[in-house]
């Protein structure tokens, strides 16, 4: 608050004081009244007018300046409601009542919504949970009946559903995750092992070095973003080219690369990839893009601190850098 | 032949599962009442028992713990529940593995074998016989007679798979899903190099060299006679 701003808000109230001040001036001059009474009436005037546009504005600069001050350095801004504090003059108690009540329904607004989410994110874990099995059935019978075409689409509906669950995941307020430590190794094989059928259609090798420490993650959303890069990467193939794993050691993390040479991704699509929806150019090529799995990569990566990256000339290449300790985790 | 018995309180998966168990070559007990589980299966002279977690009146974590305390009977756990906690419980009261729906049907069969493996140490179950020849998969070795050849990881994969599926057609397709299932991630060349190498050392080593049969745009066969 400055002092010009709160001048010019009470400029009604000088203007007041000065008509006043004037007419009365003019009004004990005309009726004769004695100088030095003239003077005291004026310094009574003066200082009753100063002292309360004075003691007035200092009241409100402390308050109002204190009050920008903490919402300056506030990072979550709507908790100024909890740190601002009734001062002794009236138009504050007013506000802080006012806001008082207004945080209380906000709160309770967002605790409803919270509320649905959660339940939202519970339908549909337990919908995956119960879909799981008519979907082994249907495998089963696949397997049975040695109908490979229909176990494609199936591999294609699984893909689907592990979506959805990812997704309701990711959005879930509440921490969903166990972090713990978590063998790279092992994790890609099962990961590999899992995408089998995508790798051996189309005749694409697969090379890996794994020379790294274990990383702390939580080992299915790690499982799922190696999948996601990996399905991207078989999709995007050629027929009996390659696909290649390769791990650095960093001191507090791990690279994590997965290489292709595939179609790759164009110069002006890259910095889109992880948007969501974003299908770009060879996406489309592809008419099963959705646009949704390289952006849950890049969102459960944000809730596991890896970061994710990518590029693309002769080859394309997905960098994931996990960290090494649990040191990067709030408690 | 391996007894399994399977405690799947669903009709379809529990029927397909144990054709294609069947198929496989065990030896099937499907429980279809679920008023006595923990007699019926100790009652029952089984070699492994595949238990789903849930099922109606009983939680399958509270079977397996119950069985534990009276038999080393091998237990794989197979559910649709992926949580961190329902697989720390089960491996906590004794579960021998843990399989999530929809389960990959080979990492299915790898895992019981394995586990079949470990707990019967018996000679005769680790030992597969086609025509004059005893394949060791303990030692990874195949004999004839006197006379012996090492195989390698992927060979004994192909050959094991070969016999297990013997008399019928075995597509490419299906030994690589075999082999990817082991961990062993080739391609088709390599899938061409490990068989070639692997009639090469049943001819040179071992006088066989009609044991594996290509035919042509389909697979390869091992025929028992």
């Amino acid at each position: 608050m400055k002092i010009k701003d709160y001048i010019k808000d009470k400029l009604y109230f000088i203007i007041i004081f000065l008509t006043v001040f004037i007419f009365m001036n003019f009004f004990l001059i005309f009726i004769e009244v004695n100088t030095s009474i003239i003077i005291m009436i004026d310094l009574s005037y003066l200082i009753i007018f100063t002292s309360l546009i004075g003691v007035e504005f200092f009241r409100r600069y402390k308050y109002y300046n204190s009050l920008l001050e903490t919402i300056q350095e506030l990072d979550q801004k709507y908790l100024i409601f909890d740190l601002i504090e009734p001062k002794d003059f009236l138009d504050s108690n007013i506000l802080n009542e006012v806001l008082r009540e207004g945080n209380i329904s906000m709160n309770r607004e967002i605790a409803k919504y919270k509320d649905s989410q959660v339940e939202y994110k519970e339908y549909v874990e337990l919908w995956v949970h119960e879909i799981k099995t008519p979907l082994s059935a249907l495998d089963l019978m696949i397997e049975n009946n040695n109908i490979s075409k229909a176990k494609n689409e199936l591999d294609r509906l699984s893909y689907y559903i592990d979506q959805a669950l990812y997704y309701a995941r990711s959005n879930s307020v509440e921490k969903d995750y166990i972090i713990e430590s978590v063998n790279l190794e092992t994790s890609c094989k099962k990961v590999i092992r899992d995408l089998s059928n995508n790798f051996i259609e189309k005749n694409i090798k697969i090379d890996f070095d794994f020379a790294s420490d274990d990383v702390y993650s939580d080992i299915k959303w790690l499982e799922f973003i190696i999948k996601q890069i990996l399905i991207n990467s078989v999709q995007y193939s050629n027929p009996n080219s390659s696909v290649t794993i390769n791990t650095y050691n960093l001191e507090n993390s791990i690279i994590l690369e997965i290489k292709d040479q595939g179609i790759g991704i164009k110069e002006s699509d890259l910095p889109r990839i992880f948007e969501k929806g974003f299908t770009g150019t060879s996406g489309r090529l592809f008419n099963q893009a959705t646009g949704m799995g390289l952006y849950l990569v890049k969102k459960l990566s944000e809730a596991l601190y890896i970061k994710v990256s990518a590029r693309s000339d002769e080859e394309t290449v997905f960098t994931l850098q996990i960290p090494k300790s649990r040191n990067h985790f709030p408690i | 032949m391996y007894k399994v018995m399977l405690v799947e309180d669903d009709v379809a998966i529990r029927n397909e599962l144990a054709s294609f168990l069947s198929n496989n070559g065990y030896e099937v007990n499907a429980l279809e009442t679920f008023d006595s589980i923990i007699e019926d299966i100790l009652s029952s002279n089984i070699d492994i028992l595949l238990l789903d977690l849930s099922l109606p009146n009983n939680d399958g974590h509270f079977i397996a713990k119950e069985i534990r305390k009276v038999s080393d009977l091998p237990i794989i756990v197979v559910t649709s529940r992926d949580s961190k906690m329902d697989e720390l419980l089960s491996i906590n009261t004794g579960a021998d593995d843990y399989i999530t729906k929809p389960y990959n049907l080979q990492i299915l069969l790898a895992r019981m074998e394995s586990i079949l493996r470990r707990t019967n140490k018996t000679e005769a179950s680790s030992i597969l016989k086609i025509r004059d020849l005893e394949l060791n998969l303990e030692k990874g070795i195949l004999i004839k007679e006197n006379h012996n050849t090492s195989l390698t990881k992927n060979e004994l994969l192909i050959l094991t798979y070969l016999i297990n599926n013997k008399n019928k057609i075995v597509t490419r397709e299906m030994l690589m899903s075999h082999l990817w299932g082991g961990d062993s991630f080739i391609d088709e060349n390599t899938l061409t190099v490990n068989v070639n190498r692997l009639r090469l050392k049943l001819s040179e080593e071992l006088d066989v060299s009609d044991l594996i049969e290509t035919k042509r745009g389909m697979g390869y066969i091992i025929n028992e006679n």
